[in-house]
């Protein structure tokens, strides 16, 4: 092979590669689907009631919300798991008064909408590459029919 | 007498002025007798230069005198413009293949660096509202137990 040869042979492949990576990376910045976990939490320091359909927190999430919240106890009412896939939002009911509405906000970060009593509360947007990486996202609030508990919405990567 | 108007009567002699200044100029002239004496020096100057200017010999002569310089200017002109491609073409010739190859490995090797990420992933990672206006809420973010919170208060 002549040098001129040689010399279009690796420009050739140097744009080449160039456009591989391009694409490459192109094509990595779009979102995967997301396996999600939301769960419907409820906070008390009374010990767990009889007969409620209620169960016990797994250990590393409960010493989790220990560490941050004032409360003991930590029983989980409802648990969902949620795929989210890209320009598809997902409806959860954790509730007879309380559903979620999960997204994507872009191609990187997930909305979470709730809805109490069918009314917009509020809305939280949280990296996917964080609760990728175990990450919680967690809408809280007062619980209006026990005074001194708490409802915990927690939306967390849906790993086993 | 200023060297505007001793300018000007140079021109006057010299037959470049307008005729209107031209009259003006000879009438201030028939009226001043140091513009008539200027005047007449600079007429002395200008017939005696043509007859008496002295002949002067060079080596070589005035065709070839401007040639040289001519090819001179051509030469340097080549060697702005031409010499700088050459030099590139050299080297790539030499060089350029190899350098080529190197770049494309170091872009596959860098390709996970290089691979664009979404500003979001770099933004701050939460962000909230509550339409609600009898809802206070507020937001607090743990980053040692890796949790960002929205808490919901009703009033």
């Amino acid at each position: 092979m002549t040098r001129i040869g040689k010399q279009r042979l690796a420009w050739a492949l140097l744009l080449s590669l160039g456009w591989a990576t391009l694409l490459a990376g192109t094509a990595g910045a779009a979102p995967a689907d997301l396996g999600l976990k939301a769960r419907l939490i409820w906070g008390t320091d009374e010990p767990k009631p009889e007969g409620k359909n209620l169960q016990d927190l797994e250990p590393a999430l409960r010493e989790k919300l220990r560490k941050v919240f004032k409360w003991k106890n930590y029983f989980k009412v409802s648990e969902h798991p949620i795929t989210l896939a890209r320009h598809q939002p997902t409806h959860v009911r954790l509730s007879h008064k309380c559903e979620i509405e999960v997204s994507y906000a872009d191609d990187a970060t997930i909305e979470v909408k709730l809805f109490g009593e069918g009314k917009h509360t509020g809305t939280v947007h949280k990296s996917a590459e964080a609760l990728r990486k175990g990450q919680l996202a967690i809408i809280a609030g007062d619980d209006k029919e026990k005074y001194g508990d708490a409802w915990f919405v927690v939306i967390s990567a849906n790993t086993p | 007498m200023n060297p505007e108007t001793e300018l000007k009567l140079q021109a006057w002699v010299d037959g470049e002025l307008p005729a209107a200044e031209a009259a003006r100029l000879a009438a201030q002239a028939a009226n001043d007798p140091a513009l008539q004496a200027l005047a007449r020096q600079l007429r002395a100057v200008k017939a005696a230069l043509p007859g008496n200017e002295l002949a002067r010999s060079v080596p070589e002569t005035r065709e070839f005198y401007w040639g040289t310089i001519q090819r001179a200017l051509e030469r340097a002109e080549v060697t702005d413009t031409v010499r700088p491609v050459w030099r590139w073409r050299a080297w790539l010739g030499a060089y350029g293949w190899r350098t080529a190859l190197g770049a494309a490995l170091l872009l596959v090797l860098a390709a996970p660096v290089l691979r664009p990420r979404h500003p979001a992933a770099l933004a701050p990672q939460v962000q909230v509202d509550s339409p609600l206006e009898n809802v206070n809420s507020y937001t607090f973010r743990s980053e040692a137990d890796g949790m960002t919170v929205m808490w919901v208060s009703s009033q």
